[in-house]
């Protein structure tokens, strides 16, 4: 029985076949990349991981457990956690808060409590206050809690989704394009803070990227999707010198250049 | 058998007042995707504006019935102009545009409460309203001009916005509001279009209803909300289908009343709209879309 | 049990006492005018708060609450005019049956989003409206309920307030609150990091309308006579001014804006008067009579203008009196 498995995942939007008979896995502590050109179906795949959408086919299997027909949080709950492309914070809340909402499951007490701000309240949110500094500290953040995180630049608002991914202890993390927009030297301190993530929750992480040098960097394995296919799957020095990726890549770049 | 076929014809005669309001619920969402609550109002709008000119005993009542009509489109269309676009420039959330058409709602029936007293109002009589009998069924005459009426407001409206110009105009900005504004639609000039296509049909079928009953300041509330039922029904969005779910609710509504119980005939449309909602909620003829992530 | 959660129970029963005692002596001291603008401006504080939790926090842009309203009102009375039951528990279950019609909505609202839950939840205020009308031998019908007992006295209605604000204080300052808002600003990001957005959603219109039913009941033990049209459409639209004048998700903004709208038409009222003093006698008419379309502008201008409303989502604190710049600059004059 393996950590993290799919098979067979398809999903057809109208005519479009977006995610076609898609097999992956990933073992516990790895670090794995989904690559692809534009529109290759790599976010759907986290979709239908999350439970965002309904597979037409196929099982997600996540330590023995079948994932399909679960609700998104209920998938959470079971340690499957994610990021989003476009960054899903609770806009209008401050950073702190975003944080605290998003360790709710690890908090466990009841509505009564709540209500009555009962000393087991108490205790329980003080564990929450000190894992979301933590949570902050790591990702350097902790000065900037008391702010809303919209206001936020990008590239913090980033390490905010994903600080607050694990402040549900995840034991797979999902990260989609985590470096998308940013420059050289932010994509380097990136690649140590996953590498950190990894080592200090013990958490195995599934990772889609186009910036080569990261993806290349940190993942021990990939996969490469196209036109949401499999077209092939190794080791970051595979996939470079593989003749189908490069076609696949360039054809993307020629079909930019004619837009 | 007699019963029968006066049942259907009162179903359909008020399933036209329906289908008039309706479909400007259903042009409005078209454009803006909300729903206006103050649409309902424009309604009542419109059967006051009609008995504020005839009190002034200047001009018959029927020509102040046509002015009502025209002065409601464009007030429909002020509300777009002075209150809705300024929130919309400043891409404030669709949650303010629903409050703020709450708000203008509440103008507008304050106003008129103020003016003419929350009572009810009779029409002055325009035509004989001794019934004429076909068969076994009784016709008001009021209501030949209802139902005729409607219909040819709704051919009108469904010629306009399938063979005009500026009626597809409406239906590109309802497709996609951006694309049309970089294809050149001019999208402001289309949304006013729209706003005052539907004040005029929903100000016809107050006017309509005050012939056949009466008016009184809280008439667009009810009526609103079945009409707006009536768009959910169709599915929102689809000119067709605000008429066939006008007739819809009017006929469930007037069997229902006749063959089960009069008491509840007011919640069958909203019971209908709950059930649609849940099962179906792109209506009869709407299109499903899916959320994307 | 905690000495921090002891000190909390304690620090509410001292405000219920204080707050018991001042409205003991207004009540003894003060003529029946203010008396009664102060009791429905707690009976309003309660129904804004209720509002505000299912809509200003979770979201859920609920139009019924004049539904919820009645049914608390309707069975509180009927329950100690009919089945002879004392006060409290007759308030509790109006309450309780006012939750479960929640939990009922608050189910097909599972699939509905935005505009569609408000047309649903009034579509739900127009039935509760067609029940009572029909239901002449129990509830009088149309032709209204006489003979409620009078019930909501200040002491009362401001304890009631109190102990509301409190509870729906601390449920706002927990995991429940928390996820509440998150609902509110992102149900796809919610549900991303396990929180399950139906069960809350579900939740937050049991909890409001509980609240709402219990504000009802109250209005009803305070007019003494109930009518289906007391809870039309306009009064959810007062409650949901009431809100949007102090600031939507604020819960001090709520019993701000409260206070505002009940004593709109007093002072309304007064200026009519105040003009007829003056042989302004048609001035004073007018806005005796047009003060309504006052009302309405200003509900239009205040989300034209500011739709946050007036405090915003902030809460109001002794803290943040002292930081308005008016009580600034008299602070640094005083240096």
């Amino acid at each position: 029985m393996s950590f993290f498995n799919v098979e067979n995942l398809t999903i057809k939007f109208g005519g479009l076949t977006a995610v076609d008979r898609v097999n992956l896995h990933v073992d516990e502590g790895e670090i794995v990349g989904l690559i692809g050109p534009n529109g290759a179906g790599k976010t759907t795949v986290f979709n239908l991981i999350t439970g965002v959408y309904m597979p037409d086919t196929g099982s997600i299997t996540f330590k023995g457990t079948n994932l399909v027909n679960m609700k998104p949080n209920q998938i959470a709950e079971r340690g499957i956690v994610r990021t989003f492309q476009n960054i899903r914070l609770f806009k209008g809340l401050t950073v702190y808060d975003n944080i605290r909402t998003a360790g709710h499951l690890r908090i466990p007490y009841s509505f009564v409590h709540s209500l009555l701000h009962t000393g087991l309240y108490e205790r329980r949110e003080k564990e929450c206050r000190e894992n979301a500094d933590k949570l902050l500290g790591m990702v350097g953040l902790l000065d900037r809690k008391d702010e809303i995180s919209a206001s936020l630049p990008y590239g913090m608002q980033r390490r905010v989704e994903i600080a607050r991914a694990l402040a549900l202890k995840p034991s797979l993390l999902l990260l989609d394009e985590p470096a998308a927009g940013m420059n050289p030297q932010e994509c380097v301190e990136l690649i140590d803070f996953i590498r950190k993530v990894k080592n200090e929750f013990s958490t195995t992480i599934l990772i889609i990227e186009h910036h080569m040098d990261v993806i290349m960097n940190i993942c021990e394995r990939m996969y490469v999707l196209n036109f949401g296919k499999l077209l092939t799957e190794g080791t970051p020095s595979e996939i470079q010198n593989d003749p189908k990726v490069i076609e696949a890549y360039l054809g993307e770049e020629q079909e930019d250049v004619e837009d | 058998m007699g019963e029968f076929l006066q049942q259907l014809w009162n179903g359909l005669s008020i399933g036209s007042v329906y289908a008039l309001v309706a479909v400007g619920y259903t042009l409005v969402f078209g454009v803006l995707k909300f729903i206006n609550f103050a649409h309902g109002s424009i309604l009542t709008l419109g059967a006051y504006i009609a008995l504020l000119i005839a009190l002034q005993k200047v001009v018959p009542f029927q020509v102040a019935m046509g002015l009502s009509m025209v002065l409601s489109g464009f007030f429909s269309m002020l509300t777009e102009q002075q209150v809705y676009k300024k929130l919309r420039v400043k891409n404030a959330p669709r949650l303010n545009m629903l409050i703020t058409s709450i708000g203008i709602s509440l103008l507008v029936e304050n106003a008129i409460v103020v003016y003419f007293s929350a009572d009810y109002h009779i029409y002055p009589r325009i035509m004989s309203g001794v019934p004429i009998q076909l068969g076994e069924v009784l016709i008001p005459p009021v209501d030949i001009l209802l139902v005729v009426g409607a219909i040819i407001l709704m051919l009108a409206l469904w010629f306009f916005v399938n063979r005009t110009l500026t009626g597809l105009s409406i239906k590109a900005v309802s497709m996609d509001r951006d694309a049309s504004s970089l294809m050149g639609i001019n999208v402001n000039r289309a949304i006013s279009v729209t706003f005052f296509l539907a004040g005029v049909m929903a100000a016809t079928a107050g006017l309509l209803i005050g012939m056949k009953f009466s008016v009184n300041p809280a008439l667009g509330g009810l009526f609103g909300l079945k009409s707006f039922s009536a768009a959910v029904l169709g599915g929102i969005g689809s000119i067709q289908g605000a008429y066939v779910g006008g007739y819809l609710i009017g006929l469930l509504e007037t069997f229902g009343a006749g063959y089960i119980s009069s008491n509840f005939k007011d919640a069958i449309a909203f019971i209908l709209l709950v059930l649609v909602l849940l099962f179906k909620p792109s209506g009869i003829f709407g299109k499903g879309t899916k959320e994307k992530v | 049990m905690s000495s921090g959660f002891l000190k909390r129970l304690g620090a509410l029963v001292v405000q219920v006492l204080v707050v018991w005692g001042i409205a003991t002596y207004f009540k003894q001291s003060l003529p029946a005018y203010p008396i009664g603008i102060l009791t429905v401006f707690c009976i309003n504080a309660i129904l804004a708060l209720s509002w505000n939790l299912v809509a200003g926090f979770t979201g859920q842009f609920s139009m019924g609450h004049a539904g919820f309203m009645a049914i608390g009102a309707y069975t509180s009375a009927l329950l100690m005019m009919k089945a002879g039951w004392p006060f409290l528990p007759s308030l509790i279950a109006g309450g309780t049956l006012s939750g479960f019609a929640g939990f009922l909505i608050g189910f097909p609202s599972l699939r509905l989003v935005g505009d569609y839950l408000s047309v649903v939840t009034l579509g739900f205020q127009y039935i509760i409206t067609a029940i009572l009308n029909n239901t002449v031998k129990l509830t009088g019908g149309g032709l209204g309920l006489a003979g409620v007992p009078f019930k909501s006295t200040l002491p009362v209605t401001a304890v009631i307030l109190v102990i509301t604000m409190w509870l729906i204080t601390n449920l706002v300052h927990s995991k429940h609150g928390r996820s509440f808002v998150s609902v509110k600003e992102d149900e796809i990001a919610a549900r991303s990091v396990g929180i399950d957005t139906t069960t809350y959603k579900i939740m937050a219109f049991v909890i409001s309308s509980f609240f709402a039913g219990i504000g009802g009941a109250l209005i009803g033990h305070y007019m003494m006579y109930l009518h289906p049209d007391i809870f039309n459409y306009q009064k959810t639209v007062e409650v949901i001014s009431m809100v949007i004048l102090g600031g939507i998700g604020s819960l001090t903004g709520s019993i701000a804006g409260a206070f505002g709208i009940t004593l709109l038409p007093e002072v309304f009222r007064n200026l009519a008067t105040l003009f007829g003093s003056w042989g302004l006698a048609a001035a004073g008419a007018f806005v005796k009579k047009g003060w309504t379309v006052f009302y309405a502008i200003m509900f239009l201008l205040i989300m034209l203008t500011r739709p946050q409303g007036l405090i915003g989502r902030k809460e109001l604190t002794w803290e943040s009196i002292g930081k308005i710049r008016l009580f600034k600059k008299l602070q640094k004059k005083e240096v």
